[in-house]
């Protein structure tokens, strides 16, 4: 087993060298790669495309009456801040309006398995899609992929209603049980967010675990390894860039998700996300700018957070594969 | 938020996260269990030692016991689960007795003898259980007294055809391997067939409903005798087919049964009766419905092109320069709000106030600056749809950017290097160098933004309602079938909407199928 699991380590780290050689030459084609206009064009986008947020970000610290009145650039001239809006968001719990803290922890609760659920799953079939030569294993993945279309709109009534035929009782069941776990629990959300995510999902790490040299992996079955051992210890850590960058979009998807959390939690404190009470907030038609702008701050949080704390794995070698031939 | 509701909060995650491995580790048990001659740990033993028999024996008497003791001391202890847990802990005992009595008897029997064997042995319990639990939903058998109807029925319903397939397949393990492998399936995939037929027969006759897990026992049964198809093998690698089974499940009951469900519905009118292609013809007739249709078009040509292009020229301008992550962190955040937050952000770029007051939106402001009249973007046809897209496109740049940065940093050095030497200016190291190198990456790219782009919905929902013109497929879809009550014509739509789509995923295929050949 433990020649096994050495197999791919000579691989990265000649990976290692190369890139530290690399670095040297890469300096001198970067500087024959950029241009002014490059650099000129790469400020404009970004100004571009932080620009809106930007606007919205200092509207958030603006007074809720001046938001209304006046744009955000006002600010330059007439500078004004107060956080206010902040506290009225987080803090100002009532009965009929509590406060954002509790639909953070749901979000988070809804997030977390929502991502891990359908990796574990996903990775697991696109291991076997990748490495088991069946009879129909393209028409199968051609049927996976094809999932991906099917609209989420059509979807989420039958799904209900088998939710209210299977989960129900088990939920209440648990809820007699437990008493402290409320009835409306996450569960089903965690299923849903899990079905919605599978076909992109594996299709998307089926192409990264097909890219795995086969080599290594006969070499493993050779030396007695088992599927799990050879899932756990080999395919595994060498998809990891590719699972963790996927992971962080499903987090983003399911965090920023408002659909399935309107139809599948319950609306209520007790499992509803950040998103269902934004938008609850939004009101119908967008009355509450003040809240809405800091609301819309604190829900970004995690995301950039997890964007961040994740980022190294986008850059080493995402999709890397695809650049071999 | 009482402490006690975060904690059973956080419970849930807690116990679900557990059970989900637990199923995750008896998955790769079952998987390693034909693993030869060394057997380890837990699951082998089981097949070998008294000992975990003993150990499971008990902890089903446990399970009983405990369950008679509570009963009448905790609430929740009700007489229906107490008589559920007795019977679980005296099925467990008797299936451990019966498990190891059967593999002391058969040690030195051949695998197919084995095999009959455990399907016999199977058959005759579930018929002995389908015959039982009616007789005490009639009164006959007072230990069983607590089976509802639903119960007795569902045990018949899905009972009989278990039993049947079981024998069959016991009955031709002798057959050659080629026959007795088409068999099995054959056999399972009636027992599926059987199971939604009398379901619907007993349906017809009653006036309770019995709903839609027949459909699901016999999607289980279905993808059991695929996948059992598949694995009778003697290729090692085809046991890893187990993989499939969650993923496959999820899928059947989460959207393949939908879309079938659909695509049935695209051909009734709202009263649920046949209508031929009446849909169609609406959808291709009505000046709304086209206008739906084209707007969907121009959206997903110019979303997927704008939002790859931009977010290329950008991973390429930016890299390998100083404070790359941040330069990619700006345009990345876009994809991090939510939609509801961009419609929000962008409700305010758009934002409309009439000429005499001051703007609060960037883009009115801006006009009147150089001197135009504000414009109300978000109800002026067609330019409406243009300012949706232009949503979209920031919002999926990030995307693009993200996935196709790292590809580009795959690309080797020396490559680019050789090709500077050789002369070649920079645009033509990025486009014969560096742009074939990321192919399948922007392959990715662009389906994957294609995809999200076609089923767009929350944009549209929450900045125009699809008023004014600037409706999609998906939206008039949710707007046909939820609010105007006419199921038949939103699932029209959405089958129009597959059929956009498959193209897209034609072209994948092939890209996959050459990528394999060159493997």
């Amino acid at each position: 087993m433990s020649s096994v699991a050495i197999t791919p380590q000579p691989k990265t780290s000649e990976a290692a060298v190369s890139a530290a050689a690399g670095v040297g030459r890469a300096e001198r084609v970067k500087r024959r790669l950029t241009s002014p206009w490059a650099t000129a064009a790469a400020i404009v986008i970004a100004v571009l495309w932080t620009i809106p947020t930007f606007g919205l970000l200092l509207s958030s610290f603006r007074p809720a009456e001046q938001i209304s009145t006046s744009g955000w650039w006002t600010f330059f001239s007439d500078p004004q801040l107060t956080l206010a809006n902040y506290g009225d968001v987080l803090f100002s719990g009532s009965a009929s309006s509590p406060q954002l803290g509790e639909y953070f922890v749901n979000s988070l609760l809804i997030a977390i398995p929502g991502t891990i659920l359908p990796l574990v799953l996903a990775s697991l079939a696109a291991y076997a899609f990748a490495w088991v030569k069946f009879k129909g294993s393209g028409t199968l993945f051609v049927v996976v992929f094809a999932l991906q279309i099917v609209p989420l709109q059509m979807a989420l009534i039958p799904l209900l209603q088998l939710f209210v035929t299977f989960l129900q009782p088990f939920q209440n069941a648990l809820h007699d049980a437990v008493p402290f776990i409320s009835e409306r629990q996450f569960l089903p959300v965690w299923i849903a967010h899990t079905i919605f995510a599978l076909p992109l999902a594996i299709f998307l790490l089926h192409n990264f675990i097909s890219e795995i040299p086969g080599e290594v992996i006969e070499a493993a079955r050779v030396d007695g390894a088992g599927h799990g051992q050879i899932f756990f210890r080999i395919v595994l850590p060498l998809a990891m860039p590719a699972i963790a960058s996927f992971a962080i979009f499903q987090f983003l998807w399911v965090w920023n998700d408002l659909l399935v959390a309107l139809v599948f939690s319950s609306g209520t404190p007790d499992t509803a996300p950040l998103t269902q009470r934004l938008a609850e907030l939004a009101g119908s038609r967008g009355e509450n700018w003040e809240r809405l702008t800091a609301g819309a701050f604190v829900s970004l949080v995690v995301p950039l957070l997890v964007f961040f704390g994740l980022q190294r794995f986008f850059v080493r070698g995402l999709l890397a594969g695809s650049a071999k031939g | 938020m009482t402490t006690m509701d975060l904690i059973g909060k956080v419970l849930q995650a807690v116990v679900g996260l557990a059970a989900f491995g637990v199923v995750m580790a008896l998955l790769l048990a079952f998987l390693d269990r034909e693993d030869g001659a060394e057997r380890k740990g837990f699951v082998a033993s089981l097949r070998d030692g008294w000992r975990p028999r003993a150990i499971i024996a008990a902890a089903f008497v446990l399970i009983a016991v405990l369950a008679r003791v509570l009963y009448g001391v905790v609430p929740w202890m009700t007489q229906q689960l107490t008589n559920t847990l007795i019977l679980l802990g005296i099925a467990g005992v008797v299936g451990v007795v019966l498990q190891l009595l059967l593999d002391r008897a058969l040690q030195p029997a051949s695998p197919a003898v084995r095999s009959a064997a455990y399907r016999l042995v199977g058959a005759a319990l579930v018929a002995v259980a389908v015959v039982l639990l009616p007789m005490g939903e009639s009164g006959a058998l007072p230990m069983l007294d607590w089976v509802t109807p639903a119960l007795a029925q569902a045990a018949t319903i899905v009972g009989w055809p278990l039993v049947g397939a079981l024998v069959v397949t016991a009955g031709v393990a002798f057959a050659p391997n080629g026959v007795r492998r088409s068999l099995r399936l054959v056999v399972w995939l009636v027992a599926a067939a059987a199971v939604v037929v009398s379901a619907t027969v007993l349906e017809g006759g009653q006036e309770q409903p019995i709903g839609v897990w027949p459909w699901a026992f016999a999607a289980a049964l279905g993808i059991a005798g695929v996948l059992g198809f598949l694995a009778d093998h003697d290729d090692d690698s085809k046991p890893m087919l187990v993989f499939l089974i969650p993923a496959a499940l999820l899928l059947t009951v989460g959207l393949v049964y939908p879309a079938v469900r659909t695509a049935i519905l695209a051909f009734t009118d709202k009263t649920g009766t046949f209508n031929g292609v009446d849909n169609f013809v609406w959808m291709f007739t009505q000046p709304e419905a086209l206008v739906t249709l084209a707007n969907t078009v121009v959206w997903v040509v110019l979303v997927p092109l704008l939002s790859t292009a931009i977010g290329l020229a950008y991973a390429v301008f930016i890299d390998k320069s100083r404070g790359e992550r941040f330069y990619k962190m700006l345009v990345f955040m876009p994809m991090a709000i939510s939609f509801v937050g961009a419609g929000i952000i962008w409700k305010f770029m758009y934002a409309y106030r009439g000429p005499e007051q001051d703007q609060i939106g960037l883009i009115n402001q801006l006009i009147t600056l150089f001197g135009g009249q504000p414009q109300q973007i978000l109800q002026n046809s067609p330019w409406n749809t243009l300012a949706l897209i232009i949503v979209m496109i920031w919002i999926q740049t990030g995307f693009a950017m993200t996935v196709l940065s790292a590809a580009i940093k795959g690309v080797p050095v020396e490559q680019i290097e050789a090709a500077s030497l050789d002369g070649a200016n920079p645009w033509q190291r990025f486009s014969n160098v560096t742009l074939p190198g990321i192919r399948s990456s922007l392959v990715v790219v662009v389906t994957t933004i294609s995809i999200a782009t076609l089923k767009v919905f929350d944009i549209v929902r929450t900045m125009t309602a699809g008023n004014f013109n600037t409706s999609v497929v998906a939206n008039e879809m949710y707007t046909q079938a939820f609010r105007s009550g006419e199921p038949g014509r939103g699932a029209a739509l959405a089958l129009v909407l597959f059929l956009l789509v498959l193209p897209i995923v034609v072209y994948n295929i092939r890209v996959l199928n050459q990528q394999k050949a060159i493997r």
